[in-house]
């Protein structure tokens, strides 16, 4: 006796194959996207606590800027005498800026980046310090208001990507 | 089959339909949300405030949030468009609005004196509204009362707006009775509508004992029927005659006397009202007790003068280069002894011995000589002396043997000294309750007479012989004593003699009043004799012995002349608050003219009796004060003016500067017919007395934190900017904090508490509301 495929039959297989065709799309086409976001949000964690570090750490030793580079083992912006939240000095500005852009490297390795990073630095709209380079195809930025120590205020930016 | 067909078809066409609609609702809402953008509007908000407080724009932004986008323009965040709210609780509102019922010509004056108030750097606005009082604005933030107002049939609408957290204050003078509502709300009462509170608080004077008794005598009159003496304090070591006479009493109930034999005075504490000093640290006061409880102290209770804590300074007043302690001949030292306003003391020794002739010493509460008057333009041995209302210092004289025939007047001001030649002799001296002048007794030239502050001879009438002391009360009628005889005389205020009687004790010498109509008078017999103000003898004590003297013994006179705040004793106090805004709020002082030649605005900064030109160098950022001499003062430098203590809060414009009083100013006099007391008897309500000691009559009063009444200072329309001060203190102090507060959906509050002491410490919580306009 010969077997036959009724409809009904054939309707359920091919509706099972759609099912799971289209699972193994979603999964396919989701995956690359929710790949990236989790680089972008590690990125944005790290951006974060860089941000952090730059605006309320003083470094280490806290009088890095007065030092040879060679013997500074952390960058921080905050001004380690006035101590106060988001008060940075204008002085470890400068130097973060030349190391950035003088000795890149050297830069990341304080910072302990794993990733890259651009930052600019605004005093009342007027560009302060800028160490700035192609971002990558992912970058996440952060922008801080900060005050300086004389008193006047503006904004750090930093990519990272 | 057709039919098995179309029920397949529609079942396929169902099961489609179920299973697409399945699939879109598993994987339509997968999609990749996080919260950075809410974190970092949290972020920007919290560094946006660290910044503008860091940069001093905080309080300039509070709570402006146009200020804030101005700030933001500046950076890249403006590109993006956000929406910021701030708003601030806890502290003065920015907009202050006055519902006043009041007339409109008062109303213009206020508006004029604080239409634009500076503080910490900011402005308040305060807005007067008239209104009235069966319809009080609900959207104002204070009350204020113009004048006494029988508040029974509005009790409902008053009560209904202090429950909103609003203030009411009332500026008032107080006839003889005041209504219930006003007695409820404002916890006070005047002094003749009966049902008064009985006065519990410590009263007490000081006698010396004279000659080689060499002490003085703290007694208690607390209970007037029977004073008990509560200390007495030896004037000198032990070795030395001190013949202690003069004595006066300061605002804290300390005593300063002065010894006629040698060349020093003494402070000497209150045991009674607790300002002796532990010196050596053993939890006790070790000085004279009464402690076999016999009402006076016997001399083996008496403690050794270097032992004594209740002897607060001895000041050694300098005889030429000779800053030693020195016996002198008999009556040869310390005469003259009394207590200004502000607590300082002036003293002088009489004879004219080498080196000290003719001079007034100026001494401040801690014992030091601030400054040496040379009296030799008037040729005046001080003898005795008094202070009046005015500051100015009036003397009487010696000459070998005698009192001089001429008072002397000392302006502190000025440093002026006028000589007013009386032809009669000058004895005890009193100052008018009125700050018109003063009132002497004549000693044996048997006048009483009183003399205007310009010298001009108001009365004179007779007086008794050997007059001595003298004193005057609230009303001044006048209270002098004749030691020949025992004579007390009384006077009205025109000089009209009221009433006379003799034989009080042995020789009488001083005469003072205490603030319950007692009239105490001081007998070299040793006798205290007690007599009501129309002399009628009601009790009399001996404690001690040898009371000469006829200064201000139990701080009566001094209580008349002075208007000074009472101290809270803790921040929890009700009259903290505006007690702290008066010493730093600064008030705004407007120019009247401009100088045609320099262009400059010229305008006159009042206190007390005082009247300051200043001219505003708004180029150079300098104020020129003028008293005896011309000064400059910098924006937010302190200066003194008249021995009281300022600071230049601002420049504001060339025609405007603020000025905050510095700590002790004490205000000359609210005065009006306000015989206010307090119906729970809670003193610490008491934020402004006039009168000091037993003598002290409310004028300003607060009832709890929402509540105020006010002597009405501007009565005459002559205020001046102390008491407009103190006004605009009780208004920021009671006046509603409660900010309108809207709520934004999907907006980040991000809370900032922030603490400014630039003119006055201020607490406050801003909250900035920030989002992006999308949400």
């Amino acid at each position: 006796m010969k077997s036959q495929v009724g409809f009904e039959q054939f309707f359920s297989l091919l509706l099972f194959v759609s099912s799971v065709s289209f699972l193994i799309y979603q999964f396919i086409s989701y995956y690359p996207a929710y790949v990236d976001e989790l680089k972008r949000q590690a990125l944005f964690s790290e951006a974060y606590q860089i941000s952090e570090l730059l605006v309320n750490d003083p470094g280490e030793p806290s009088n890095w800027n007065n030092l040879n580079i060679n013997q500074v083992k952390r960058i921080g912006l905050l001004n380690q005498t006035l101590n106060k939240p988001n008060v940075i000095s204008l002085s470890k500005v400068s130097i973060a800026n030349n190391t950035c852009n003088n000795n890149y490297e050297r830069f990341k390795q304080l910072l302990d980046l794993k990733n890259d990073i651009n930052f600019v630095v605004y005093m009342e709209g007027r560009v302060v310090a800028n160490c700035s380079r192609s971002l990558g195809e992912r970058a996440v930025k952060i922008s801080r208001i900060v005050s300086f120590d004389d008193k006047r205020y503006g904004e750090v930016i930093i990519w990272v990507y | 089959m057709g039919l098995l067909g179309q029920a397949t078809i529609l079942e396929v066409i169902s099961a489609l339909v179920l299973l697409f609609t399945t699939f879109y609702i598993m994987f339509k809402p997968i999609e990749f949300k996080d919260s950075w953008k809410d974190a970092m509007l949290t972020v920007l908000g919290r560094d946006l405030l660290l910044s503008l407080d860091f940069t001093g724009r905080l309080e300039n932004t509070f709570p402006s949030d146009e200020k804030i986008k101005g700030f933001l323009e500046k950076t890249t965040i403006a590109n993006e468009s956000i929406f910021s709210f701030v708003e601030t609780k806890g502290t003065f509102k920015n907009n202050i609005i006055i519902a006043a019922n009041c007339t409109q010509e008062r109303i213009a004056r206020f508006a004029d004196w604080y239409a634009l108030t500076p503080l910490n750097r900011r402005y308040i606005n305060i807005f007067f509204i008239p209104t009235k009082l069966d319809n009080i604005p609900e959207y104002s933030d204070l009350l204020l009362i113009c004048g006494y107002v029988n508040l029974e049939k509005y009790r409902e609408n008053i009560l209904k707006y202090l429950s909103k957290g609003k203030g009411i204050i009332e500026i008032s003078d107080f006839g003889s009775t005041i209504d219930r509502v006003t007695r409820e709300i404002f916890g006070i009462n005047v002094g003749s509508s009966g049902d008064i509170p009985q006065r519990k608080e410590y009263t007490f004077l000081f006698v010396p004992n004279s000659g080689d008794y060499n002490s003085i005598s703290e007694i208690n009159i607390t209970d007037p029927n029977n004073p008990r003496e509560v200390s007495r304090h030896y004037t000198v070591p032990s070795g030395w005659s001190g013949n202690p006479s003069r004595t006066a009493i300061d605002s804290e109930g300390n005593a300063w006397i002065g010894n006629r034999n040698t060349n020093t005075l003494i402070k000497v504490g209150n045991l009674g009202l607790g300002t002796c000093v532990d010196k050596n640290g053993d939890g006790r006061i070790n000085t004279a007790r009464d402690r076999n409880n016999n009402g006076v102290i016997d001399d083996n209770e008496m403690v050794d003068f270097n032992n004594d804590e209740c002897i607060l300074r001895e000041v050694i007043l300098p005889i030429g280069q000779n800053n030693q302690r020195q016996s002198l001949s008999p009556g040869a030292g310390v005469r003259a002894v009394c207590v200004d306003a502000n607590d300082n003391v002036y003293a002088g020794m009489a004879p004219c011995g080498t080196g000290y002739c003719g001079v007034l010493f100026h001494i401040n509460k801690e014992g030091n000589i601030l400054n040496t008057i040379n009296l030799a333009s008037s040729n005046c041995n001080p003898y005795g002396c008094t202070v009046d209302r005015n500051g100015f210092v009036w003397l009487s004289c010696h000459v070998w043997n005698d009192v001089d025939r001429k008072l002397v007047r000392y302006n502190p001001g000025d440093g002026q000294i006028t000589v007013y030649n009386q032809g009669i002799r000058v004895y005890g001296i009193t100052p008018t309750a009125a700050g018109d002048g003063v009132i002497f007794n004549a000693w044996t030239d048997q006048r009483v007479r009183k003399v205007l502050t310009n010298g001009t001879i108001v009365w004179s009438s007779t007086g008794p012989y050997q007059g001595r002391g003298i004193t005057v009360d609230e009303d001044d009628n006048v209270y002098a004593v004749g030691t020949s005889g025992g004579n007390v005389w009384k006077y009205n205020k025109d000089g009209k003699i009221q009433k006379q009687i003799s034989g009080v004790c042995g020789s009488p010498t001083g005469i003072g009043l205490d603030y319950y109509g007692n009239v105490w008078v001081a007998c070299r017999d040793g006798q205290i004799v007690r007599l009501d103000k129309n002399l009628n003898v009601l009790n009399r004590i001996t404690i001690g012995n040898d009371h000469y003297v006829y200064s201000d013994w139990t701080g009566y006179l001094r209580a008349l002349i002075t208007t000074s705040f009472n101290k809270p004793k803790s921040a929890k106090s009700e009259i903290y608050v505006p007690y702290k805004l008066f010493y730093g709020l600064p008030i705004v002082v407007n120019t009247t003219f401009t100088d045609p030649n320099s262009l400059q605005y010229i305008g006159n900064f009042t206190f007390r009796d005082y009247s300051v030109p200043f001219e505003i160098d708004f180029t150079n950022r300098r104020v020129y004060f003028q008293t005896d001499r011309i000064f400059a003062v910098s924006e937010r430098q302190e200066f003194t003016l008249y021995d009281f203590n300022f600071t230049l809060s601002y420049i504001l414009s060339p025609s405007t500067i603020a000025i905050a009083f510095r700590k002790d100013y004490s205000f000359l006099e609210f005065g009006g017919p306000n015989n206010v007391v307090l119906t729970d008897g809670d003193e610490s309500r008491v934020l402004l007395y006039e009168g000091t000691g037993t003598s002290k009559n409310p004028v300003v009063v607060v009832n709890g934190t929402q509540v105020a009444w006010i002597a009405d200072f501007d009565r005459y329309r002559n205020a001046t900017h102390d008491q407009k001060l103190l006004l605009l203190s009780l208004i920021l102090a009671v006046s509603s904090k409660t900010s309108f507060s809207p709520e934004f959906f999907g907006a980040h509050g991000v809370p900032y508490l922030n603490v400014i002491n630039y003119d006055v410490y201020e607490v406050y919580k801003t909250i900035l509301q920030i989002s992006y306009p999308s949400k």
